[in-house]
């Protein structure tokens, strides 16, 4: 595990989480804004395999439940699940700069609002499944979805970020 | 041979000049009108050919002057430009700035106006996970916030309840609003003072719902009747706006109705709220 890059992971994730809370507020759709933090962790696990993806989703999460009016620990289970899953596809397969992304953004978002709906109902979280049940989490798949290459494209940039190459290992 | 061919090929044009010439001389000594003098014949040679040197020079002169001053003038041209986009700059500004004190003259005004001890605070940020809408405040514990403290707001010249204080850190502190699904507020209907409570329906919808008013307030119940704190048992003073209601619903076998309310403050163009001191 490379600390550094876990702490930058976390820091980026940190720094989308406060754009969302800020600037990104006014970018709104009827009160809708992208998960920008979700995008940031499953490029992360995708990038460096479950276990940073993990650590990077717990942090992230973590952050979020901190700054907001959410149980603490909902979003930390929430994201580190989903970055435990897309650290299974390092590797696996190829990403390309478009099509992946959105993929990937949809199926995060679903499994968000899947654990969203089992979490809800488990500790009985009042407002959690209607959220994810209303037009308003449609918006949100949507947004972060187009949002998604651009982060991706963003984030490729960072070189840190980039996957250590195992030993063997070829292009 | 060669040379006096065109001289015989003239002979009668040459005569004709020398003729003419003679003719008029003779005229003039002969009329005493020679009036002619080599010095005034030079002076209007010259005099044309100066006439056109100087129209010439004139014209390369007045050249030469019009481009200066059209650089000149589009030196200044430019420089007037900028002090135009300075000055509207700085208007904007002035404006921007008087908008701003006119604001902030409303909110001083409106603080000292509450009859309750308020601490006013700045909206600067929202929630950034997206299942609930909790607010961020720029006053903390350090001002005086505590958990639990209501928060209103002033907008459209009405004062609403927004929520109360969930979390407070040195500086800042996070507002869970009244549409929170976690929200609830004992509650009046300001009018035919049926009691109830109202609940939030969650980030989805940015709708309140009044719950337990008696059936038999129905008669008494219209769309836009005004709902207000009780202060019953709750940490929110008695009196304070809550809403409008926009729907009354409830079976006739039901022992209550059930009501939806808009609330009176919008949160979504919420800048600044006013923190309740109230006793715990």
């Amino acid at each position: 595990l490379r600390r550094g890059a876990v702490l930058v992971a976390i820091v980026i994730a940190a720094g989308a989480a406060a754009l969302q809370s800020t600037v990104l507020s006014f970018l709104a759709i009827r009160s809708v804004q992208p998960d920008l933090v979700l995008v940031v962790v499953i490029f992360v696990a995708n990038r460096n395999g479950s276990l940073m993806g993990q650590i990077t989703g717990l942090g992230a999460g973590v952050v979020l439940d901190l700054i907001g009016t959410s149980p603490l620990g909902l979003y930390a289970l929430i994201y580190t699940v989903i970055g435990a899953v897309f650290g299974v596809t390092r590797g696996k397969m190829f990403v390309d700069p478009v099509f992946m992304p959105i993929l990937f953004a949809l199926a995060a978002l679903l499994i968000k609002g899947l654990l969203g709906l089992i979490l809800g109902g488990l500790y009985g979280i009042a407002g959690l499944s209607e959220w994810i049940l209303s037009s308003n989490f449609a918006i949100e798949i949507g947004y972060t979805a187009v949002l998604c290459p651009v982060v991706f494209g963003l984030l490729r940039l960072v070189r840190i970020l980039r996957p250590e190459r195992r030993r063997g290992e070829g292009f | 041979v060669r040379l006096r061919d065109p001289l015989q090929r003239n002979t009668s044009l040459i005569t004709l000049i020398v003729i003419v010439v003679v003719c008029l001389v003779s005229l003039g000594i002969s009329t005493d009108s020679f009036s002619v003098s080599p010095r005034a014949v030079g002076q209007s040679i010259f005099g044309t050919i100066e006439r056109g040197f100087s129209a010439v020079g004139g014209f390369f002169a007045r050249t030469v002057t019009s481009v200066r001053e059209l650089r000149n003038l589009r030196a200044e041209y430019n420089d007037l430009v900028e002090q135009l986009r300075t000055s509207e700059r700085i208007a904007g500004d002035v404006e921007a700035l008087e908008r701003e004190n006119a604001r902030l003259r409303d909110v001083l005004g409106f603080s000292e106006s509450l009859e309750i001890e308020n601490l006013p605070a700045r909206v600067i940020a929202k929630e950034p996970g997206s299942f609930f809408a909790g607010l961020t405040i720029n006053k903390g514990s350090g001002s005086g916030i505590r958990r639990n403290m209501p928060v209103v707001a002033n907008q459209d010249g009405k004062t609403g309840l927004v929520g109360r204080v969930t979390d407070v850190g040195l500086a800042s502190s996070v507002v869970m609003p009244l549409f929170d699904a976690r929200s609830y507020v004992a509650a009046r209907l300001d009018r035919s003072r049926h009691e109830g409570l109202v609940r939030g329906l969650g980030a989805s919808t940015n709708m309140l719902r009044m719950d337990y008013v008696s059936e038999d307030a129905r008669p008494y119940l219209q769309a836009g009747d005004l709902v207000i704190t009780s202060g019953m048992r709750s940490i929110y003073p008695e009196g304070i706006q809550i809403g409008i209601v926009n729907a009354i619903m409830g079976e006739a076998y039901e022992t209550s109705l059930r009501i939806d309310i808009i609330p009176i403050v919008d949160l979504s163009r919420l800048e600044y709220v006013f923190v309740l001191e109230v006793a715990d």
